[in-house]
């Protein structure tokens, strides 16, 4: 007889999500103007927000790039992925 | 080669015979090398250059990668390969050695030089910023010398491909 009630699992379901993010690593092959593209294109994000996160990139090794929950965030790791760009996923 | 002038919406490149069938047959060995992760999503190649194109996604959890990389891998490599195609297709379509990439065409361009660029670059070894530059400094004779060269004129195109994209 199972001992866990639906009622509980149903708790479970609904506890808090937990934030992801997503990384975009630095790499010595990808141009920064197509980085910077990527960023403008796939988040819609501004010219100066992209290039300020592809220089975060650059200098610093890495940049947050998104966050949010993880089903969205393998969204966008996957993209990203698609676009040739090193991206992993990690929570905040 | 003279790249990329924009005509309308899309953009065009001038490519001599040679280069076109340089960057067809290095769009047609891209699609060759993703092909086998279409079909067999559980199948990893130990292949530096397939790992760069399929990346850990979860860096300290192998398990979750692996699951990961299950759900997306196959569509990864489909869109890796369609994109090559339609850079081959658009070499063949050209006319008078002018090739037309129309604007639904541009991300399966810049992707494939960007996907030749990292497959050259695990070839070369390419780790970190100091690898390419040592890499652009050999000497003529040196075996790698050709493919340096292919790889530094991938990345040329690319960047003339962004900046006329960029502009428009």
């Amino acid at each position: 007889m199972p001992l866990a009630s639906p009622l509980i699992e149903e708790h479970i379901d609904i506890a808090p999500l937990t934030p992801w993010v997503t990384v975009v690593w630095n790499d010595p092959v990808n141009l920064m103007t197509y980085v910077t593209y990527v960023f403008m294109t796939y988040f819609g994000y501004p010219r100066e927000k992209a290039e300020h996160l592809m220089m975060t990139v650059h200098l610093q090794g890495r940049a947050i790039v998104s966050e949010g929950g993880r089903e969205t965030m393998e969204l966008d790791a996957a993209a990203m992925q698609g676009y040739g760009l090193w991206a992993t996923l990690e929570q905040a | 080669m003279e790249a990329f002038r924009r005509r309308g919406t899309a953009f065009l490149a001038r490519m001599t015979p040679s280069e076109s069938t340089l960057l067809g047959t290095l769009a047609g060995e891209l699609a060759e090398l993703v092909q086998p992760l279409r079909s067999q999503d559980d199948e990893w190649l130990p292949d530096p250059a397939i790992q760069r194109l399929f990346p850990d996604t979860y860096r300290d959890d192998a398990e979750a990668s692996t699951e990961f990389r299950h759900f997306t891998q196959a569509d990864q490599a489909t869109n890796k390969a369609e994109a090559a195609q339609a850079v081959i297709a658009d070499i063949q379509n050209a006319d008078g050695g002018w090739v037309t990439v129309t604007p639904d065409h541009v991300t399966a361009w810049l992707t494939t030089l960007t996907n030749l660029r990292l497959v050259l670059a695990a070839r070369l070894g390419i780790v970190n910023e100091d690898d390419a530059s040592r890499l652009a400094k050999l000497p003529r004779h040196d075996p790698r010398a050709t493919t340096v060269a292919v790889f530094d004129w991938c990345g040329w195109m690319l960047q003339l491909l962004v900046d006329a994209v960029a502009a428009a």
